[in-house]
């Protein structure tokens, strides 16, 4: 027997099987379903004799000969790729810098995890002089990388705009001196926007991802009752980058080298508080215009009165299942929106060494915070522990910055075994260390969330592959 | 096809290991509460695997000497 490893999982009723380390996806009858159990210790000839009593001893001797030309066929039980896994190192160019140019917002959002903008510290601007320096430094540390991204972030953005625009501008002209093509996106809540602003990120392409939650209420309720304002800017945003509900995007979830035109995208959170957020998504698709959207659970400790706990999980799969049968009703009816975490690419996608890389958080991903320090990505800013230096400094933690390059599918607590670690590359580094007080060890909830959401994403893509 | 097993989707992932993670695909976060990109839903530019959409833009492949 192979040392592969398969899941077995069930949604909406449907069966499917998945093979790890090939990708190779499988819808299977009840039958084979249950000869699979068995698989690869347990296919004894009591067991196989009791299968036959129950359905048929021609049918068996069917489905194992299927599931043993799978296995020959690489597509069940695969072995695992035989190579020497390519991971981050410190000195890796750095691909993309998040720019908190604005420690301030003009939201008080109750579950913000940057506390309401400030993220634990002074209310703070960033100075051009730091985001141009960030500019350079990226340019630098890019190394032979052609692209560059500077993503815009906060607090809320926009109450820095002039400094955006200008950072902009600056990174075009250094970047074409260096032969670096900049690209750029912008993360807001969309209560700022002017007209302006919106001609200047349409004319540099970039992308937007606009927060809204859903429902009015449901928004107003954690969002500083700015339901409406938001509304207000994310419809006009939306009337240029995807009237009539038609992206002029292509590829909103995976832009860089091959995004076509700047993508605006919604995003929003739900907490213990709207665990129907079906409703929310629905709501960002019909009324608002979204065709691409994602709902976020909302990170936060267990002691949060939003918080969500495991006595929430069991609900929370059964809202995922029905808004993926949702989905697949849509797209029957040609009323589809994309839902970020049901897109899985299984044939599309990125290279194993890609997949096992993660998110690159302090190696190839920084963030700079309006006075200039460096942190791994914009949720650690404000864990002073994990301040890896400064744009004037450079990197003062080698140390840190090794040991975030440390940290994978291979090194982080339970996931080597896991089923689903070639999609999502052992999770977020922050939250584990939020959550579970410790980056090799996985927020246990969210790896419970991440699971059920990849299963949602099989089953659409197997819906989808079963009508062709 | 088979009557018991039907195969949607067979990538032989494991094959992409000749590529290097050239990382010239899209930054992801892994909490996706930034960009939504996580690794699971990144298109991979110089894409191994076989999707018609992506052999449309298909890069130079940066292959493991």
């Amino acid at each position: 027997m192979s040392q592969g490893q398969i899941h077995r999982f069930i949604v909406n009723g449907t069966r499917l099987v998945y093979d790890v380390e090939s990708g190779s996806l499988h819808e299977v009858d009840e039958l084979t379903w249950e000869l699979l159990g068995l698989y690869p210790d347990k296919v004894t000839e009591s067991a196989l004799e009791d299968l036959r009593r129950r359905y048929s001893p021609e049918e068996v001797a069917e489905a194992q000969a299927e599931v043993e030309e799978l296995i020959r066929a690489g597509c069940l039980f695969s072995p695992p790729a035989s190579w020497k896994p390519v991971m981050p190192s410190p000195g890796d160019p750095v691909r993309a810098i998040c720019l908190n140019v604005a420690h301030a917002c003009n939201l008080k959002c109750t579950y913000c995890f940057a506390d309401t903008g400030a993220y634990g510290g002074p209310v703070m601007l960033m100075p051009r002089e730091v985001a141009f320096k960030a500019v350079d430094r990226l340019i630098e540390w890019s190394g032979r990388r052609p692209v560059c991204e500077v993503d815009f972030f906060g607090g809320e953005p926009l109450v820095n705009w002039p400094v955006i625009k200008d950072t902009i501008e600056y990174a075009r002209k250094a970047g074409a001196e260096a032969g670096k093509h900049f690209i750029f996106t912008l993360t807001t809540n969309a209560t700022l926007l002017t007209e302006e602003i919106m001609d200047v990120l349409d004319r540099e392409q970039v992308s937007v991802i606009l927060s809204l939650d859903g429902r009015p209420s449901v928004t107003d309720a954690m969002r500083d009752n700015s339901a409406e304002a938001a509304e207000r800017g994310i419809r006009a945003f939306l009337a240029r980058r995807a009237p009539g509900g038609v992206p002029t995007w292509e590829h909103g979830a995976a832009q860089s080298a091959i995004g076509r035109g700047a993508y605006a995208v919604l995003r929003g959170t739900y907490t213990n508080a709207n665990l129907d957020f079906l409703e929310d998504a629905n709501y960002l698709a019909d009324e608002i215009g979204a065709p691409h959207l994602s709902l976020e659970p909302v990170v936060a400790k267990p002691e949060e009165p939003y918080a969500i706990r495991e006595e929430h999980l069991p609900t929370i799969f059964q809202e995922y299942e029905r808004l993926a049968a949702d989905l697949d009703r849509r797209r029957r009816e040609g009323r589809f929106y994309h839902f970020h975490h049901f897109e899985v690419e299984p044939e599309g996608g990125p290279c194993l060494p890609r997949r096992v890389q993660g998110c690159g958080a302090g190696v190839q991903y920084l963030a700079i915070t309006p006075a200039g320090e460096i942190y791994p990505c914009h949720q650690f800013v404000g864990r002073e522990r994990y301040r890896l230096g400064t744009v004037w400094e450079g990197i003062t933690r080698p140390d840190l910055q090794a040991k975030l390059a440390g940290c994978h599918i291979y090194t982080k607590e339970g996931c080597s075994e896991c089923w689903a670690r070639y999609l999502c590359s052992g999770g977020c580094h922050a939250n584990a260390d939020l959550l579970e007080g410790d980056i090799f060890k996985p927020d246990h909830i969210g790896c419970e969330l991440a699971r059920k959401r990849y299963e949602c994403a099989l089953w659409l893509k197997a819906r989808e592959r079963a009508d062709v | 096809m088979g009557k018991h097993i039907r195969t949607l989707i067979a990538p032989a992932l494991q094959e992409t290991v000749k590529y290097v993670g050239c990382t010239d695909c899209a930054v992801s976060c892994q909490s996706a509460c930034k960009t939504s990109c996580t690794v699971g839903n990144i298109i991979c530019s110089v894409s191994t695997l076989t999707n018609p959409a992506t052999t449309q833009i298909r890069l130079e492949p940066v292959v493991r000497q």
